[in-house]
């Protein structure tokens, strides 16, 4: 039961993930953390993973590339088929050619990231070269090389006077600089894919309006494909043209930007998007989606969100939704939409 | 006439830079460059800005956790500044401020119980069974039971924290209630809720709301009355409506279009400021903003400080280019603002 | 039959109120029980306060624990009626390293418990209050910390003169720096947390945000560092035994035991071996348990 657009439809997707079940041992039990994940992202595509805090988002991006401690996570099914392979199934030494060079990361909180002892060069070029040993042919990037292609990286990103400010060390920069550094980081190995996971919540809202300006400018410059998490659905609207919506370890809604806000079809996405604050316009006061987030080491059966759900029924308790697909692209987990016909 | 409850007057507030512990003074940190605001009884203002803009030095020094450098804070007509720290320790029970992170609000060791009862014990010196009865009814009424009691606050979800916060700040029934980023620890499903909660306590208990946060749309569905800081002043004072739906500082703009909206069509950037925000340590001569503004004029943005001037609609704005719009006498600087909302 | 149903009832509230102090317990337990050295630890110190409680019933010769002279016996070899042998006036040694249990856990609780009385009191006052107070503090402390501790202890000891409590002053003066410096580190973080500021909002006062606040939040890694230090009180303690400032004969303290017994090394090596070994176990199992308590407790103080 394949529940991503056909292969047929756009080419061979970039990245798609199938039905990922990921558990965690914990002092409690375990915790069924991600239970079916499937998505899929295709060349150049801008995809957002929104979801409110234990929903698995940062799970399904640290499992892509295999960043989860092995034990206590355990992948138990489902595969993350990245240009055609599967990353599941491979090796130590082949998931380090992958990370970085195909794959690259930007995390939250970018002080944490970038060891304070050492300038931005330093740290740049180590990068740089480390990406390039294990390249086939031609000579290895000289020092000096990867220098000049630090510097081109920092004007990449929109840092002003890379040459001088390439010899500061990091906590002379400011919190926008440094996402800037990283982000030029991650760039530095060229590669296909970059996943972001969260990678403005720390900073400031204007801050934050030109990092993701420069994410829109990225995409289009580069072709690269991005992968933002996000608990934020403005900020992964402005970014990203396809939205998937995860809530307790699924992904219940899958579509384009325009669908999810012009149509919200899950229970969940529209409790979601009626809940938050616009700060467009005053309207009544949100109402927000009542309970909590369950425990996943004990989840609800069947549908996980049907505790909270004002439209569950009977067999919402007892079986877990199939995705299913509600117009071209648009696909969402959920029986009261299981009768329609997968075509739309 | 609507009363005001309290009336804040130039605050400043100015740390010293020094080099080493006993070594000679580098600089000043001016955190809070001189604001003026007041709040009515019963009302709800806001404070917004970015970091550096001094929100938060403002709420440490209206409590008097810091002390400040300049100004007056006047509380129902008394000015607070000038009560000795001594007297001031009974007089905090009338204020008190929901701190922004919850998780780190709530000593790790101590209980529920522990953490709310502990007001009451200080200042009115309840034991025992009474002091479990007033924590009984103290959780009822932020909605939390009775068996939260014994629980320690790593067990509580995010919102439970903060209705703990929140109980242990109301328990000594105070007038003013000061809240730095109530929800930004909290999911989006949540927030709504807990703006309705504190809407609705708001209400039973006649409390006054200081908000204080960077997330325009919260500040929008709560407050009346909004002030807009950067680096330390107030650049932009107004009701929230007329200040979010027009608005006119070049720096409050800025900040409007800066905030992502989740909705299918988006617009295109319409300002998008460059560069970042300086160092209140180093703080541009003549307008703050000047280093940034998309709006500057000329050399009297990098040479002359803005005065305040009030505008048509009743707001009032810290910007050359309101000088001529300034429907009232120009100011010295905004020491007698009394802007009341709604 | 009530008695026991109120009785039942109140162990029952009890449980409730406490339910998340058992839990953490209990947590606290299965994380210590999963690293098998500090279960060796834990196993250790259990025996050796097993041995100091019930030390007296099962010494098969309490006469030997001091003063008593059974010449006959002398220098024997380990056997089935003394299973550690005699020493050099007859005495069972297994009675006396066993009642030197005691004496040791005497010893290193009394050292412990002195130095964090010290200690502890004092780093807070230096954290908490910082500027001139904290720089006097800090400076007295760093003289005490830049002499090397035996050789200070040696010095106290030298102008008191020998013997079991003069050496116990002498230990708990090298050691309650120690706790001044690790407390008065942790208060100065501890300080700017936000609860309490939240704390200080609400009007309480120094005294309170101190012992209420902030010592409870101290109390971990203290904790580590006790246990640890418990095994390092008593292997001083016997260092000074064994110099013979310490405690002196015919006290059955594990040093001044190996001190004598070394004198009859290799041939009647039972003398000095048994005691040797205690101090080993003792020493040893204080550190396990320290460690595993460490890496439960206080985790980011790890390396």
């Amino acid at each position: 039961m394949c529940s991503t657009p056909k292969a047929e439809d756009k080419g061979l997707p970039l990245l798609e993930i199938e039905e990922l079940r990921i558990e965690f041992g914990t002092f409690e039990g375990v915790s069924h953390v991600l239970d079916g994940v499937s998505l899929s992202l295709e060349r150049r595509g801008t995809l957002g993973l929104v979801g409110e805090t234990g929903c698995g988002k940062s799970i399904t991006a640290k499992a892509i590339l295999r960043l989860l401690p092995e034990p206590p996570a355990k992948i138990v099914s489902g595969s993350i088929r990245f240009q055609g392979e599967d990353l599941l199934r491979k090796g130590k030494q082949d998931m380090r050619k992958v990370r970085g060079r195909k794959i690259a990361m930007v995390f939250q909180d970018p002080m944490t990231f970038l060891n304070p002892v050492f300038t931005i060069e330093q740290q740049l070029v180590d990068v740089i070269v480390a990406h390039d040993e294990g390249r086939q042919g031609g000579r290895p990037v000289s020092r000096k090389e990867a220098r000049e292609k630090a510097v081109a990286l920092l004007r990449d990103v929109r840092i002003p006077q890379p040459e001088e400010r390439i010899r500061a060390y990091p906590h002379e920069f400011s919190g926008g600089m440094r996402q800037r550094v990283l982000i030029a980081m991650a760039l530095s190995g060229s590669p296909d894919l970059l996943i972001a996971d969260e990678p403005t919540t720390a900073l400031d809202v204007t801050i934050q309006a030109q990092i993701l300006k420069l994410t829109r400018d990225l995409v289009r410059e580069r072709e690269l494909s991005v992968l933002l998490i996000s608990h934020d659905l403005g900020v992964v609207a402005s970014v990203c043209r396809q939205i998937a919506v995860m809530y307790a370890g699924t992904v219940v809604e899958n579509c384009s930007t325009k669908q999810l806000f012009r149509n919200p079809i899950h229970p969940y996405t529209q409790g979601l998007l009626s809940s938050i604050l616009t700060f467009s316009t005053r309207k009544a006061r949100p109402e927000g989606i009542k309970g909590a987030i369950p425990d996943l080491i004990h989840p609800p059966a069947g549908c996980r969100f049907h505790p909270r759900c004002p439209k569950a029924h009977e067999l919402c308790r007892r079986e877990k939704p199939e995705a299913v697909q509600i117009e071209k692209g648009h696909w969402v987990r959920c029986h009261l939409h299981s009768g329609l016909s997968k075509n739309g | 006439m609507v009363e005001c409850l309290i009336k804040i007057e130039n605050l400043k507030k100015h740390f010293p830079l020094k080099k080493r512990m006993l070594g000679r003074q580098m600089g000043v940190v001016k955190a809070l460059d001189g604001i003026s605001f007041s709040i009515r009884e019963g009302g709800s203002f806001g404070l917004v800005g970015e970091s550096g803009s001094g929100k938060t030095t403002a709420a440490r020094a209206i409590l008097r956790l810091i002390e400040p450098t300049e100004g007056k804070i006047l509380w129902e007509g008394r000015d607070l500044c000038t009560i000795p720290e001594s007297e001031f320790k009974r007089f905090r029970r009338n204020m008190q401020m929901i701190f922004q992170d919850p998780h780190s609000s709530l000593n790790p060791r101590k209980t529920v119980f522990r953490s709310v009862g502990e007001p009451l014990l200080i200042h009115e010196r309840i034991r025992g069974r009474a002091l479990r009865e007033r924590v009984r009814e103290l959780l009822e009424i932020v909605g939390l039971k009775g068996e939260f009691m014994f629980r320690y606050p790593h067990e509580l979800s995010g919102g439970q924290k903060q209705r703990v916060v929140i109980s242990r700040a109301l328990s000594l029934h105070p007038k003013l209630l000061i809240l730095d980023e109530p929800t930004s620890a909290l999911d989006v499903s949540v927030q709504a809720q807990m703006l309705a909660f504190l809407e609705s306590l708001q209400e039973q208990f006649g409390l006054t709301y200081l908000f204080i946060s960077h997330n325009l749309a919260v500040i929008r569905h709560t407050c009346e009355a909004v002030g807009v800081m950067y680096l330390g002043k107030i650049v932009e004072l107004g009701s929230a409506e007329k200040v979010f739906s027009a608005p006119k500082h070049p720096y409050t703009r800025a900040l409007v279009a800066a905030v992502p909206i989740p909705q299918a069509d988006q617009p295109e950037n319409a300002v998008l400021l460059e560069g970042d925000i300086p160092s209140a340590t180093n703080i541009p001569p003549g307008c703050r903003f000047n280093t940034r503004c998309p709006e500057k004029i000329g050399a009297v943005c990098e040479e002359i400080e803005p005065w305040t001037y009030r505008v048509a609609d009743g707001s009032e704005v810290a910007c050359h280019l309101y000088r001529s719009a300034d429907s009232g006498p120009s100011r010295g600087h905004p020491s007698h603002l009394n802007f009341h909302g709604k | 039959m009530i008695r026991v149903v109120e009785g039942m009832s109140r162990l029952n509230r009890w449980k409730k109120e406490h339910d998340s102090q058992i839990r953490s317990f209990k947590l606290t337990l299965y994380t210590l029980g999963r690293s098998p050295l500090s279960l060796i630890g834990f196993c250790l110190v259990a025996v050796f306060l097993i041995m100091a409680l019930i030390g007296p019933m099962i010494i098969t010769y309490p006469g030997d624990i001091t003063g008593a002279l059974h010449l006959d016996r002398k220098l024997s070899a380990p056997s089935s009626s003394h299973p550690f042998g005699t020493d050099e006036v007859g005495r069972d040694i297994y009675s006396r390293v066993i009642m030197g249990t005691r004496l040791s856990l005497q010893i290193g609780l009394i050292i412990v418990f002195v130095a964090m009385g010290i200690g502890i009191p004092l780093g807070m006052a230096a954290g908490y209050m910082g500027g001139w107070v904290n720089e006097i503090i800090m400076r007295v402390t760093d003289i005490f910390l830049s002499v090397p501790g035996l050789l200070l202890a040696l010095a106290i000891v030298g102008a008191l003169g020998p013997g079991i409590t003069n050496a116990m002053i002498a230990l708990s003066i090298v050691w309650w720096p120690g706790y001044v410096r690790l407390v008065q580190g942790k208060t100065l973080a501890l300080r700017e947390e936000a609860y309490v500021e939240a704390a200080r909002s609400i009007g309480a006062s120094k005294l309170r945000l101190i012992f209420s606040h902030i010592l409870p939040n101290c109390m971990s890694p203290i904790i580590v560092k006790a246990s640890m230090d418990m095994g390092m009180a008593i292997l001083f303690a016997a260092n000074l035994g064994f110099i013979g400032v310490g405690a002196q004969p015919p006290v059955p303290e594990w040093g001044a035991m190996i001190s004598t017994g070394r004198n009859y090394l290799p041939d009647h090596w039972w003398l000095a071996t048994f005691p040797g070994l205690a101090i080993l176990i003792t020493v040893l199992g204080f550190n396990l348990l320290g460690d595993g308590l460490r890496d439960v407790l206080d985790p980011q103080s790890r390396g």
